[in-house]
């Protein structure tokens, strides 16, 4: 458990990018994001906005539907105005959208990985870039996968993980930077999942991002009308 | 002037014929993304090996338990996509990790009970 813990600990630093030098915080985000995923020969593609406040997740996605999600605690709620519909889900675990954690954890410390409980196996040196070798601690050789980030200028470039055992390979490629104080945030992240029941590809753009500012109004004042039809379902 | 009327029958009548099939195409439609969202939803469930612990160590409440924890669904996965397609994924979603998590805990439980047994044969033999 405490593996698996980890495990979703370290790909949430990764997917985040957050290896700064210097904490600082984060009151409130705005972005435009665009989702592109890629499956086989089909792709999907997702227009819409993020906002984040006090712990709280909006989504409005513009396309190719309206949609607007709320992620709060273990609370995601999904609302379809088109249909005056909504679907509540309620989980064990706090609501999360992996994607986004570039913009939440800029207070991450490059250092704390080894907290979360990583280690070192190994680190080298190419040019600018040093690439370095972790795995979970208090794991047996070989098992648990291991993971490669290749970090340079305090930005992190690449992330990878691999686990031949269940033949298991994901990488992130991390670039287009936007700057926050000391911090690198990647505005677009490609990550490329490959098993043995699936592969896939996903883009993630990020757009006009802003850094604590006050939220649009229609983000703000967001509510569902009373006479929404809501759908609970318990994850 | 009685082939107009003729025309404007067959008018009516495929006017007809449309406001009885446009909803059943919406039907179609809206079925066609909760089967597609059951589909994506089983295909993503991978359930959880940490139920072999839970069938060695608590036997049918470990079978049990698997059953009636309801595995999480991601949320990312559900960005973009219809109301039914979402209700389809929660639903295939749950279905195949937690049948994969009763397995893992029915495997734990025949792990515990072949150990039994085999202690017990050793017992006998050493009486």
């Amino acid at each position: 458990m405490k593996q698996r813990v980890c495990i979703i600990a370290l790909l949430s630093l990764l997917s985040t990018g957050g290896y700064s030098v210097k904490a600082q915080v984060i009151e409130t985000v705005t972005v435009d994001f665009t989702k592109i995923s890629t499956r086989h020969v089909e792709t999907d593609t997702v227009r819409g906005k993020i906002c984040y406040q006090d712990g709280k997740i909006t989504l409005k996605v513009v396309d190719p539907l309206q949609q607007w999600m709320v992620l709060h605690d273990i609370q995601t709620l999904i609302y379809y105005p088109q249909e005056s519909r909504a679907i509540r889900i309620i989980s064990e675990n706090t609501a999360s959208l992996p994607f986004f954690q570039s913009f939440l954890s800029l207070g991450q410390d490059y250092n704390n990985l080894e907290k979360l409980g990583f280690v070192i196996n190994k680190t080298e040196s190419r040019g600018d870039t040093l690439i370095s070798y972790w795995s979970p601690a208090k794991t047996k050789k070989g098992q648990g996968g291991q993971f490669i980030l290749k970090v340079g200028k305090n930005r992190l470039y690449v992330s990878e993980f691999k686990d031949f055992h269940r033949n298991l390979f994901y990488r992130t490629v991390y670039d287009d930077f936007f700057v926050f104080g000391r911090n690198n945030i990647p505005l677009r992240m490609t990550s490329h999942y490959k098993s043995d029941r699936d592969t896939r590809t996903e883009m993630i753009l990020f757009e006009n991002p802003v850094i604590n500012q006050t939220l649009p109004d229609e983000f703000l004042q967001f509510d569902i009308p009373a006479s929404t039809e809501i759908k609970e379902i318990k994850w | 002037m009685a082939n107009f009327g003729y025309g404007i029958k067959a008018m009516a009548l495929l006017l007809a014929l449309m406001m009885l099939t446009t909803p059943m195409l919406v039907m179609a439609q809206g079925s066609d993304d909760f089967i597609q969202g059951k589909v994506d939803g089983e295909r993503d469930a991978k359930g959880d090996p940490l139920w072999i612990l839970a069938g060695v160590a608590c036997s049918c409440i470990g079978v049990g338990a698997a059953y009636f924890t309801t595995p999480s669904p991601p949320s990312h996965a559900l960005i973009g996509k219809s109301s039914e397609y979402v209700l389809g994924y929660t639903e295939g979603y749950k279905n195949k990790a937690r049948n994969t998590n009763v397995m893992y805990a029915c495997l734990g439980w025949l792990v515990s009970a072949a150990i039994s047994i085999a202690l017990g044969g050793l017992d006998q033999i050493s009486e």
